[in-house]
């Protein structure tokens, strides 16, 4: 637009805003003639109208937040307002009656706190009037983290009712973008004003406390950690009803690790009740606030905090000891009198009624180390409720339970299940909870599912006691019954506890025990979310992966179908979907389906790259895939390429001693020996089997099969001293493993036969001859057969008679047995192959013609299946010539 | 940069000299952000600073004293055009950052709010440069007005006209710009 015509525009505006609507289109007809477009300029200028207003303050709003972010704060009023005089803006009071936020109407402030201003408020609509308490956050917490946290965590926290916990009504931030949330206003006393002005006694403290111990609990099993319990954070109404505030606020405030490390003392906690772990900023479990608990019952009972140098902040770190007994405290109290007086008793009286079961459960809950403390509040409630009535409490020295709570706390599960199970369990254990630390929220959820494992623990410390073994599996295996059982009323827990857990077997490799939980979450969200939901799909892709591990693929492959379809439409992150499609690769690789397999593939791997960037575990997952692919095609050029890849990323991304990283580096070696590339398949599963020894020790299963692998390797490379060695110290490690009279066993020693008949080893006699008993107790199988071959022509070697008619007897049993195996025509010169055995033993004992009628019928079996060129067939015609001499 | 050179380019700007703006830019500039800065720190409860407030702060420590009031109103515009390029810049930065994929801790939800933000601002000024291409004086106007927070009066002594006629302008302005940005952004 020109200058000249925009003056006409200008022209035009302010003559049309002159006039009535009527008026202005007669006038602008007149006045724009034929140009139609200055007309509609005109009129589209005139159309904004009211709307440049809201537009404007829309606009406004739109700069504070961009202001905000620049951390340029802005009051929000100068533009759009009212004219008003210079100078600075005037104070906004809350008792200002303008003051207000959203629907509620700022009425006084009621406290403040480490968090911000409270208010007390009032909701008025045309249907009711409500009071609420609304939390203003203070400036300098409003950080984008903080706000977005905010956002996502109030949904969590409304959904937290609970007759003794303030409820979280609602939230959102002003016009200048700080943040407030709205709580439930309750009436009442803080906990320890009502406690003293009615002069409760200890019951009547204990029953409070208990009251207590539920809500906290509540909170618990929905993954809601307080943090910040203190006395002032309970009121007590005038009926007596406890309720806990603030539930949540400070954990969904204080995870800004940027605040923590720049302004530690912004840490929001009250010295004298937070937990040494929460004074040393450690990362917090749900015995914080068990600790907390046990300090305000503390105080409850004495009158004073545990550490009493603390109640000011002072000195948190001279806690290295436990704090002094309840009722010593009291003895020691020089206002002992006052303390006892308004719990209606004497000095001497109350530091009796505390002696015993109440130090002790008052020091169980403040133990200095969580894991020495009560494993959840539902026991620390448990054993206030049995000193109440007389019954004798729970609460011990540390024992086993303990300690191995302690560790699985600490994350060094493998220590404590060395002791217990094997290290495979624990790494995958450690894995599925590490995993599940991953994401913020996913933590609480680790956190739980922790806490819940150590109960087991404890609760499996009988058998322990009696020196049996716990294993892990058992742990596991109890917590899916208590999944059943206790936390039927809470669904959502329960079908989140159903998949973590359900992880952990997968990853444990019990992929029915997997399977189980996966269902019963799936079912849950069925109820919950619906068929077509992205909770839904989350749960079926976690069932179809179980059944997948369990060769149920063709069941799996529908379930997949249908994740697919929900993440491709919903909007999950790329790599779920990515996960999905990998699955989907799987089912459709085993079902020798490659180019469906490949594409899936293909896909999942771009995804990942899109969502992780090149170099990423799940990157390499899906090169993993291809390269396994494109290794039972028989193409082994791209199998080598991706595998190879994949083995890199893997060692940059897992290091180099990860069950994955090894399974991509033996996958390469069995790559590397198929394109005869010998030495270095040998080099690579050289090292693989080093860091495999060192991992899980010389016995484990899989150094095992390394070794047997290694043994092949060396044996196709003719050195079959070194193979036989490698066999050597592989079959005691199965032997210890599957048992000494197992299949695997019996095969592997046919082997090590075979190879010492090659180096006509003295060993070689007795080892087949052990082959052959042990598969004497197990059903008919090639592998049975093939061990009495291999002892039949040894034996038949011999010059002894008796060892000549063994042979026979074993070559004859071993081409019964393979007729019968071997049915179909394809198989057919298996057989074949036998009967020649048996011909040459014939010809071993000079008997030509027997070996003739033998050889030459399996001749002809041997020319049809492989043609008369084939070295099998030339081996024959050797024999045969000797036999027609 | 000294006292007099502060006013002395002020006054050169004021006089049109667009070239005096890049010299006083990058010490208004630093001396805002600083501002700002102290002001985050500032733990006083409910503490709220208006950008009018903030610039006249920059202003007393700048120059060394009060405002004059001709003076103000130029120090304001100027603080205007500086508060301006900040938020544009940024907002410019944070879309090439976002698109390319940058930063990957952010949650969905945030990297869309702040997308959405940035290219408001990015459409903002779009239009403001092109309202200032055949009406100067109206897109100086509403850059005081929506970027520097000016109030009538303020902008009227910078202009060298009355507050009638800048509220007449702001009128035709405000309807351009909301019409410009159309009905599924700030009209809304």
């Amino acid at each position: 637009m020109d200058g000249e015509r925009w003056r006409r525009v200008e022209t035009l505006y302010y003559g049309a805003l002159e006039l009535d609507d009527g008026g202005r289109r007669s006038y602008l007809r007149k006045a724009c003639g034929d140009d139609l477009d200055l007309l509609r300029e005109v009129e589209s200028l005139l159309d904004v109208g009211a709307d440049a207003d809201r537009g404007e303050a829309r606009l406004a709003d739109l700069l504070s937040e961009a202001r905000r972010d620049q951390g340029v704060q802005d009051a929000g009023d100068n533009v759009g307002g009212e004219e008003s005089t210079a100078g600075p803006d005037p104070p906004r009071t809350p008792g200002d009656d303008h003051r207000r936020l959203g629907p509620y109407r700022l009425l006084r402030e009621i406290g403040r706190g480490g968090l911000g201003t409270v208010y007390l408020a009032e909701r008025d609509d045309e249907h009711y009037s409500m009071r609420v308490a609304i939390k203003l956050v203070r400036r300098g917490l409003d950080t984008d983290d903080v706000l977005d946290r905010l956002r996502r965590e109030r949904q969590i926290l409304a959904q937290l009712e609970h007759p003794n916990i303030t409820r979280l009504i609602d939230g959102g931030s002003t016009r200048s973008g700080q943040p407030y949330l709205v709580m439930e206003y309750v009436e009442g006393r803080s906990l320890l004003e009502h406690a003293d002005a009615q002069r409760l006694d200890l019951r009547r403290r204990l029953r409070l406390m208990i009251d207590m111990c539920h809500a906290v609990d509540a909170a618990h099993r929905r993954l809601i950690i307080h943090r910040d319990l203190k006395p002032t954070n309970v009121l007590v109404t005038a009926d007596g009803q406890v309720k806990l505030l603030d539930f949540g606020i400070a954990q969904l405030l204080d995870r800004d690790p940027e605040l923590e490390a720049t302004q530690p003392e912004r840490r929001l906690l009250t010295p004298a009740y937070a937990s040494p772990e929460q004074l040393a900023g450690e990362a917090l479990t749900t015995a914080t606030d068990i600790y907390s608990l046990g300090a305000v019952l503390y105080r409850l009972l004495t009158g004073s905090v545990p550490f009493p140098g603390t109640a000011d902040g002072g000195a948190p770190n001279s806690r290295r000891e436990p704090p002094v007994r309840p009722s010593l405290s009291v003895a020691d109290a020089p206002d002992a009198e006052s303390i006892a007086s308004s719990r209606g008793l004497s000095p001497a009286v109350l530091v009796r009624r505390l002696r015993g079961d109440l130090d002790t459960i008052g020091l169980r809950a403040l133990a200095l180390r969580p894991e020495d403390r009560y494993g959840s509040v539902t026991a620390l409630a448990e054993d206030l409720q049995r000193h109440l009535d007389d019954r004798p409490i729970l609460a011990k020295r540390p024992g086993l339970g303990l300690r191995v709570l302690k560790l699985v706390r600490r994350h060094r599960l493998t220590a404590a299940v060395m002791a217990l199970a094997s290290v495979g369990l624990a790494a995958a254990l450690v894995a599925v909870l590490w995993q599940a630390r991953q994401a913020d929220r996913a933590r609480v959820e680790a956190e739980r599912v922790s806490d819940f494992l150590t109960e087991l623990v404890e609760a499996a410390t009988p058998e322990a006691a009696r020196g049996e073994v716990v294993s892990v599996a058992d742990i596991l295996d109890r917590g899916a019954e208590r999944i059943e059982g206790e936390l039927a009323e809470e669904p959502q827990a329960r079908a989140r506890l159903a998949t973590t857990m359900g992880r952990a077997y997968g990853s444990l490799g019990d992929y029915r025990q997997a399977l189980r939980l996966h269902r019963t979450a799936l079912a849950i969200r069925e109820r919950r979310f619906g068929l077509g939901s992205v909770e839904w799909a989350t749960s079926a892709h976690e069932v179809a992966v179980s059944l997948i591990n369990l060769d149920e693929a063709d069941q799996a492959h529908g379930l997949l179908l249908e994740a697919e379809d929900i993440r491709r439409r919903s909007a999950v992150p790329a790599d779920d979907l990515a996960d999905t499609l990998n699955s989907l690769a799987q089912i459709e690789r085993r079902k020798r389906r490659p180019k469906a397999a490949e594409a899936y593939y293909l896909e999942a791997l771009e995804l990942y790259r899109r969502a992780h960037g090149e170099r990423h575990e799940d990157v390499a997952g899906a090169l993993y895939g291809l390269g396994v692919l494109k290794f039972s095609q028989g193409d082994f050029p791209p199998a080598e390429t991706y595998l190879a890849d994949a083995l890199q990323m893997r060692t940059e991304t897992l290091g180099d001693d990860h069950p994955a990283t090894l399974n991509a580096a033996s996958n390469l070696a069995r790559v590397l020996r198929k394109r005869g590339q010998l030495s270095q398949a040998a080099t690579l599963l050289t090292q693989t089997l080093a860091i495999q020894r060192r991992l899980l020790g010389d016995r484990h299963r899989s150094v095992g099969a390394a070794l047997i692998f290694l043994s092949k390797i060396r044996a196709d490379q003719g050195l079959k001293a070194e193979s036989v060695e490698l066999l050597r110290t592989a079959i005691p490690i199965f032997e210890g493993a599957v048992g000494p009279a197992s299949f695997t066993v019996a095969t592997l020693t046919a082997d090590l036969g075979e190879l010492l008949t090659a180096l006509e080893d003295p060993e070689t006699e007795r080892t087949l001859r052990h082959a052959v008993d042990l598969f004497d107790s197990l059903p008919e199988s090639p592998e049975s057969a093939r061990a009495s071959e291999l002892l039949g022509s040894v034996l038949c070697r011999r010059t002894e008679v008796a060892a000549q008619a063994e042979a026979m007897t074993l070559l004859q049993t071993a081409i019964a047995a393979r007729t019968r195996l071997h049915t179909t025509a394809e198989d057919l010169w298996r057989v074949a192959a036998a009967q020649v055995r048996l011909g040459q033993c014939h010809l071993h004992r000079g008997r030509s013609d027997a070996a003739r009628a033998v050889l030459e019928p399996a001749r002809a079996v041997l020319v049809e299946r492989f043609g008369a060129d084939d070295p099998r067939v030339e081996d024959v015609d050797r024999w045969l010539a000797t036999a027609r001499r | 940069m000294t006292t007099p050179d502060i006013t002395s380019w002020l006054r050169a700007w004021q006089a049109g000299d667009e070239a005096a703006a890049d010299q006083l830019m990058p010490e208004v500039y630093g001396e805002l952000r600083r501002l700002a800065q102290h002001y985050m720190d500032d733990e006083r409860e409910g503490h709220t600073l208006s950008a009018t407030a903030l610039v006249h702060e920059a202003y007393v420590k700048m120059v060394g004293i009060e405002l004059p009031w001709e003076g103000r109103g130029h120090f304001f515009a100027m603080a205007a055009r500086v508060m301006r390029r900040i938020l544009i810049d940024s907002g410019r930065r944070r879309l090439a950052d976002k698109r390319g994929g940058g930063d990957v801790t952010v949650s969905l939800d945030g990297v869309e709010a702040a997308l959405e933000l940035s290219t408001e601002l990015l459409d903002l000024d779009d239009a403001l440069t092109r309202l200032a291409a055949f009406d100067d004086r109206r897109a100086k106007i509403l850059e005081m007005r929506f970027f520097g927070g000016l109030k009538l009066k303020e902008i009227a002594a910078v202009l060298d006209i009355s507050s009638a006629t800048v509220e007449r302008d702001l009128k035709l302005a405000k309807a351009w710009l909301i019409r410009e940005l159309g009905p599924g952004r700030p009209g809304r």
